[in-house]
């Protein structure tokens, strides 16, 4: 660890040393899990590209969101705050105004930012262009085959001065996870007849898979509360899947991780074919990950579970000098922006929650928030998340301590000791109740905001 | 000596830089992928089964080869807009049954073309196999949006009998489209 921390000090400080900084781009896979890259482990070979950026970046083994979903996820990533303490976990969440971000910050250090980001969530609406010059969301739900199109048009336009910050997103990842061909069926079978293609093909398809069984034409969010009342069983149409038909869709996800990957490759293409490896500093990450099939659904915003929020994280110094090092201590994507903001010799906002990636830090547990009355903490040893209960709750400290750690109830805790799951119950209660919780949403969103969330099978705003 | 030396070499053209990161170089593991027997190309047997919603094998093998290089498939991914793909745009809209089928049944439309196209390719131009529907017969298919169609379940019939001819294994999931509907 001390190795890798004195080398990155030593190229860091290179650039520090009357060096222009570097330019920052920072890329976000969207619903990508770790556990599909070869350098976090996978022997699938889904992730060539990926896997050949980790041999050039320090890669954070263990990594973890903040939220399951992207509206409250990149909140976090964007200003290093818990989603809480910028609004109501629900989609009339907007950034608030008055919070700086990383954007803002380094325009006001001088450099030239645009996104180029897949809209939903991250649409203006919801306050993600505070601080981007040119911020573009025009293709609902797009992938990094329209950001990078867009990023390559906004380098070769005009040229701006300054450094630049380049914001890359892609929903490639998110259901639907049928992507163009070859990559649609590169994992999965085409001649799958039946409930397994048909739940990967159509729109929403995988996200009415419940359970082991396929429910066409049922919305999403109705079916979801069907299941949190007992009612799945009394739906009458449905298909029931068998194991190989789970599988089909697991590889339609896999297919759209080549698909991502295979567009990250091009678009680290596109920056050294513009000389920009050498004095670019690239952080890849993604928001969160995505359940196939454990807990019984194919989603990510219903639970704080390791699949949902291990996420990949790496980070490339310019060259790739340091490149390859891993690192194993428990870190969270609310540690990006001080980390990006020393690198550039940039001062952090006053509330900035996490810490310098690539500076010695202290030992912290990962916390995670979900919009379901849910909180999760996450320690080098294990998980614990608690579910359902009334966070609100003038009680909530009891609550906590009241819950059954091996209990079904609203509680449930994986491969922790007993006690190492009481020691991270408390850390997780004194960091909730320490957290200046904001006290209302902000703005609501516009009807058309409002139907575009529709049709991707997101539940009404609460 | 050093003052000398740092002269010279700010005198020195800039090297042309030779990108290590290269667009072919993104792809080629998935291209190797498909080229199942290794032999150095893709042929359009062995692009069959990742196929589905590609436009048709001809448009994409350029040099009209009957094989897809790295260059064509380099230019195949980069060029499919995934929007058209989700049949909301033009990119991969068939011209004939477009205006009958709507935006929204289009997609049945091209699911039932590739998979009818997918199960003849697999038997077309083997020795010995005979009765193949005819183009006609599998367009007729497809306009009906229906697997289960007596339209679609004619051409089944005949294409599994030149899978049987040819010594392949049916899907059983037709199989049972076919017999449990049958004329």
């Amino acid at each position: 660890v001390i190795g890798w921390i004195a080398t990155a000090a030593m190229l860091l400080g290179c650039a520090q040393e009357g060096e222009l900084p570097p330019n920052i781009v920072l890329v976000s896979l969207d619903t990508l899990r770790a556990d599909r890259l070869g350098a976090y482990g996978s022997a699938a070979g889904l992730t060539p590209n990926l896997d050949r950026f980790a041999g050039e970046s320090i890669v954070f083994e263990a990594a973890f969101a903040q939220a399951s979903e992207t509206l409250f996820s990149h909140a976090s990533v964007f200003t290093s705050r818990y989603p809480s303490e910028l609004g109501s976990l629900d989609y009339d969440f907007v950034l608030p105004p008055s919070e700086p971000t990383l954007a803002e910050v380094l325009a006001a250090y001088g450099y030239a930012t645009a996104a180029f980001t897949g809209g939903g969530h991250l649409h203006p609406d919801f306050g993600f262009n505070k601080g981007f010059q040119h911020y573009q969301s025009d293709v609902q739900w797009g992938l990094l085959y329209h950001a990078v199109h867009s990023m390559t048009d906004w380098l070769d336009g005009p040229p701006t001065p300054g450094q630049k910050f380049l914001f890359v997103h892609g929903y490639d990842a998110h259901p639907r996870y049928l992507k163009p061909p070859p990559f649609g069926f590169l994992h999965s079978d085409l001649a799958a007849f039946g409930p397994a293609r048909e739940a990967i093909i159509s729109p929403m398809g995988t996200l009415r898979v419940v359970d082991g069984a396929y429910f066409p034409g049922a919305e999403p969010a109705a079916l979801m509360g069907a299941r949190a009342a007992g009612l799945l069983g009394a739906e009458e149409n449905q298909t029931q899947l068998s194991d190989w038909d789970l599988e089909q869709i697991v590889g339609a996800y896999d297919g759209a991780v080549a698909y991502v990957d295979a567009w990250f490759g091009l678009l680290m293409a596109e920056l050294d074919q513009r000389q920009m490896l050498e004095d670019t500093v690239i952080v890849v990450m993604s928001d969160h990950g995505e359940e196939l099939g454990e807990n019984g659904v194919f989603n990510h915003r219903y639970s704080l579970s390791e699949p949902v929020l291990h996420v990949p994280l790496m980070i490339r110094l310019p060259g790739g000098e340091g490149g390859g090092r891993m690192v194993e201590e428990t870190v969270a994507l609310l540690d990006i922006l001080p980390t990006v903001l020393k690198i550039v010799g940039a001062e952090p906002p006053a509330l900035t929650r996490g810490q310098d990636l690539l500076k010695e830090r202290q030992a912290t547990p990962a916390f995670s928030e979900g919009p379901f009355q849910s909180l999760s903490a996450r320690s080098n040893q294990g998980r614990l998340t608690f579910e359902g209960i009334d966070l609100e709750s003038p009680h909530l400290p009891h609550l906590l301590r009241a819950a059954q750690l091996e209990g079904p109830a609203f509680t449930w805790s994986t491969e922790l000791e007993p006690e190492a799951a009481v020691d991270l119950r408390d850390k997780l209660l004194d960091w909730r109740m320490s957290l200046p919780l904001a006290q209302e949403s902000g703005s609501t969103l516009s009807p058309e905001q409002r139907q575009r969330l529709r049709e991707k099978g997101y539940w009404e705003p609460q | 000596m050093i003052f000398v030396l740092v002269l010279l070499s700010g005198c020195q053209e800039p090297l042309p830089h030779e990108p290590e990161w290269l667009h072919a170089d993104a792809l080629r593991p998935t291209w190797e992928r498909l080229d199942v027997n290794r032999d150095g190309k893709v042929s359009q047997r062995e692009w069959g089964p990742v196929s589905y919603g590609a436009p048709e094998f001809s448009s994409v093998d350029q040099d009209a080869s009957g094989d897809l290089s790295l260059a064509e498939f380099q230019e195949l991914v980069r060029g499919i807009d995934p929007d058209g793909f989700d049949g909301k745009r033009s990119k991969l809209v068939p011209e004939s049954g477009q205006e009958r089928a709507g935006a929204d049944q289009l997609e049945e439309v091209l699911r039932l073309r590739s998979t009818l196209h997918f199960l003849l390719r697999e038997v077309e131009g083997i020795e010995g196999v005979e009765g193949l529907p005819t183009p006609e017969e599998v367009e007729a298919a497809c306009q009906t949006m229906s697997l289960g169609s007596p339209e679609s379940r004619g051409v089944l019939k005949k294409i599994r009998a030149a899978w049987l001819q040819a010594g392949f294994t049916f899907p059983e999931g037709l199989t049972w489209i076919i017999e449990q509907r049958g004329p």
